[in-house]
């Protein structure tokens, strides 16, 4: 058989990390926090390197240094009145700074590169066991705070008026997104995880703009788990086939989604 | 059912709003004038409740529902959300009812179309049909028809007037439009950082208070509109436009 079993562990890690990015990528896409995974991953690499020095496992540091940021967020945008770009943009690089300066300092040693990367070919049944808990735990989380968010993205003030707790829901989503990151990075790597939450979204944007399909929020978060998941076979596929790192092979597949369907509607 | 006593508001070291005190009584219509900057958005922010802590000094009868209009919205291009959806969301109206808003507006035949593809003044009807439709106890709209074409702002508060006195509902609006609103409303508050004059409306007009804020222009016009020459001279007014 094509995909053996050993590989197959790889497959099914990815297709739960790409089911719970599809709705997960389009909450991110409108709220205009695209950045987002970006500055989670960049300081989950933070609390790797604080967790590696305090002695427990690198990933429990992510999770907690990513639910941190969470609760930090609402409250760093509220006091400093900045965009959440911005402040993404000033803690993205700071996260790293500090880590690397901690990783010089104290000669620990970090494989920066399976943090780029992942290790798609290294599942173990533990990882598929914490992943699948925790995309249950996000998908919970997604049908609950779903219509909320949406009526939130289009009008704060009317989704407040409704006796919505937002800022709970917001903490609540942040955190969501963190402990999303935090689970798939050791696995997907930086660079995937991202892809999956930012690229299918895109695309489905682009989509619904030219097509009958994708016409409403849920037809698009459905659309971007069918696109996530149809790359990530075909680059898993190609990565067998042409002998490439597996994560990077399914990243190019998502990006080449996105070129073809950018060039096929304008 | 729903007041406010002495209710202030500071924001960044500037006072917003100073010791305003009103209430809304059932099946009342309460029209909220004042310029520019004068504080009607964040009075009515307030009466919601959305300044938390700061909103201590707001009464609301319990179990109150409350359907709000804000002044804008802004529907992102990134969402494909139809008109229809809107009109439903986080709400517990039935179908039924929310289609017959639609209808009753003449924004029905849209609802299928994604919100950004709106008009403005059909996205102030969108949220008109969505406030309306969920048996609301009290209305708050924050300009409600800007965008809305004059005729169409004619027969919006015609219609909102009838839904009020069927729904046994109140309604308190906040305009900066002088000519329009004034037809159906019962007390009229001119708001500019405090309360400058209450009353009804014609009573009001006459005010010294009224004339500082608004200048001779309003209160002209104002005058007129009184003396049930109002409708007719719009339509003049509109017809001259056309010829």
């Amino acid at each position: 058989m094509f995909f053996d079993a050993f590989l197959l562990k790889s497959l099914l890690a990815a297709l739960m990390l790409a089911c719970i990015s599809g709705p997960l990528g389009c909450v991110t896409v409108w709220k205009g926090m695209a950045r987002f995974g970006e500055t989670f991953a960049h300081v989950a690499l933070f609390g790797a390197v604080i967790a590696i020095l305090g002695g427990i496992l690198p990933g429990y540091g992510m999770i907690l240094v990513a639910l941190l940021l969470a609760l930090l967020l609402p409250f760093l945008t509220a006091r400093t009145k900045l965009s959440i770009d911005s402040l993404l943009g000033i803690l993205a690089p700071s996260s790293v700074a500090l880590a690397l300066i901690l990783v010089q300092q104290t000669s620990i040693s970090i494989d920066f590169e399976a943090l780029l990367f992942g290790e798609l070919l290294a599942v173990t049944n533990k990882d598929l066991a914490l992943i699948a808990i925790g995309i249950v735990f996000i998908g919970i989380l997604l049908y609950y705070l779903w219509s909320p968010v949406i009526l939130d993205v289009l009008s704060r003030d009317l989704a407040l008026s409704e006796g919505l707790p937002m800022r709970l829901y917001d903490v609540l989503m942040t955190a969501g997104l963190g402990l999303f990151i935090a689970l798939g990075v050791k696995i997907a790597g930086l660079l995937l995880i991202n892809a999956f939450l930012v690229v299918p979204a895109s695309c489905l944007v682009i989509f619904s703009r030219h097509t009958r399909f994708a016409q409403s929020p849920e037809r698009m978060a459905i659309g971007s788990v069918l696109l996530n998941c149809a790359c990530v076979f075909l680059g898993l596929f190609l990565a067998v086939l042409l002998d490439l790192p597996a994560g990077a092979s399914i990243c190019a597949t998502l990006f080449i989604a996105f070129c073809a369907i950018s060039a096929f509607f304008r | 059912m729903l007041s406010a006593r002495n209710f202030s508001l500071l924001r960044g070291g500037k006072t917003i709003l100073e010791d305003v005190s009103l209430s809304l009584r059932r099946q009342e219509i309460v029209t909220l004038l004042g310029p520019n900057g004068g504080g009607k958005t964040t009075l009515l922010q307030g009466l919601l409740g959305l300044y938390g802590r700061e909103s201590s000094s707001i009464y609301r009868m319990r179990g109150l529902r409350i359907g709000y209009v804000p002044q804008k919205l802004h529907p992102s291009v990134l969402m494909p959300l139809s008109l229809r959806r809107f009109a439903m969301l986080c709400s517990s109206a039935p179908r039924e009812l929310v289609e017959q808003r639609l209808e009753e507006l003449g924004i029905a035949d849209l609802s299928l179309r994604p919100l950004y593809a709106l008009s403005g003044g059909e996205l102030q009807k969108a949220m008109l049909a969505r406030a309306t439709s969920k048996q609301a106890d009290c209305l708050i709209l924050d300009e409600p028809l800007s965008g809305v074409d004059e005729s169409g702002q004619q027969k919006i508060y015609a219609w909102l007037e009838r839904y009020s006195r069927a729904h046994n509902c109140s309604v308190l609006i906040a305009s900066h439009d002088l000519h329009l609103v004034m037809g159906a409303t019962d007390r009229v508050i001119c708001l500019d950082r405090r309360i400058r004059c209450e009353g009804k409306a014609h009573s009001v007009v006459r005010t010294a208070a009224f004339a500082s804020l608004f200048g001779k222009t309003g209160y002209a016009l104002y005058a007129h509109d009184h003396k049930g020459k109002h409708k007719s001279r719009i339509k003049t007014q509109k017809g001259a436009k056309r010829r």
